[in-house]
């Protein structure tokens, strides 16, 4: 049996960047190297295989109020040949033979949005629950100030109380602002062209 | 009965026309692109959440799903038959009105 080959490539890329990492994984394949997996660390995994045989997307679950759950998403994709290659937490990496054309046509100003509106839900989800686990610590490191009296645990506990504090501050200002920005400001760009379009 | 005569979208029109047929998941994005000569690829999430939207406003339904079978037929329903109705309508003043004022 013919051994397989792998790559391992290191890459970045933020919530706001869902179709840069699409163009990557798209360009990685007409080249002939097919996603595999990704980690937390942002560490690909590509297999050779024959150069632009499959074309790449990136997906977040649905969520309707009405009738169609996460499962059958999932049925559905399978029905429209697209197979789901990897998740991770939320984001699915999907799959299609690019003999069996796009995903949807270049002017799909209504699939873009979805997609911004989706990570932008997704982005904010998350922060939200960093926000939750760093005001819980927070609270406990501040709680265990007043408990004990060894100077020298209230100080170790101060130094956390402000490292979570500044830490989290600077993330915020830093890193969440300017991806919330950017896909508002797509958003905001697609719903102006879907204005005149549709 | 929601049946505004709000305009539709192109592929919501597609979707509901597609529909006068019972038709599944994939189906439904090859008759529209047939439909549109190739034009008009649906994303999956696209159609899937306008379905959602669709079935909810009551304007297609699902039908009995086949014994081991996964995949669910979906057809339009009367009300949805009146508001492609009233759309064509709608469309073919646009084109009335198109053709007098560019045409003459």
């Amino acid at each position: 049996m013919e051994k397989m080959e792998y790559k391992k490539v290191w890459n970045f890329f933020l919530i706001s960047q869902a179709e840069e990492e699409e163009r990557w994984l798209n360009e990685m394949a007409r080249n002939g190297w097919n996603f595999v997996r990704v980690n937390m660390m942002c560490r690909y995994v590509f297999k050779k295989g024959t150069p632009g045989e499959f074309i790449y997307k990136l997906d977040l679950p649905e969520n309707m109020p009405h009738g169609l759950g996460k499962e059958e998403y999932y049925n559905f994709l399978t029905e429209c040949g697209i197979r789901i290659v990897f998740e991770l937490k939320d984001w699915m990496y999907l799959q299609k033979r690019a003999a069996d054309g796009p995903f949807s046509s270049a002017e799909d100003m209504f699939s873009k949005l979805k997609m911004a509106n989706k990570s932008y839900n997704y982005a904010v989800k998350t922060l939200s629950m960093l926000l939750k686990v760093f005001t819980a610590v927070m609270a406990l490191s501040l709680l265990c100030q007043v408990i004990f009296s060894n100077p020298n645990i209230v100080d170790f506990f101060r130094g956390v109380t402000m490292g979570i504090g500044i830490g989290s501050l600077f993330a915020f200002t830093l890193i969440w602002v300017p991806v919330l920005t950017k896909i508002r400001k797509k958003m905001n760009a697609l719903v102006d062209e879907i204005a005149i379009k549709h | 009965m929601n049946t505004n005569n709000n305009a539709l979208t192109e592929a919501v029109y597609y979707i509901l026309l597609a529909l006068v047929e019972p038709l599944h998941g994939y189906g439904i994005m090859q008759r529209t692109a047939q439909l549109s000569g190739g034009r008009l690829i649906i994303s999956a999430g696209t159609l899937y959440g306008a379905l959602s939207t669709l079935l909810e406003k009551g304007w297609i339904e699902q039908l009995e799903a086949v014994a081991d079978s996964r995949k669910k037929e979906y057809r339009i329903t009367p009300i949805g038959r009146v508001v492609l109705e009233q759309e064509l309508v709608r469309l073919e003043e646009l084109v009335k009105n198109g053709v007098q004022i560019l045409k003459q």
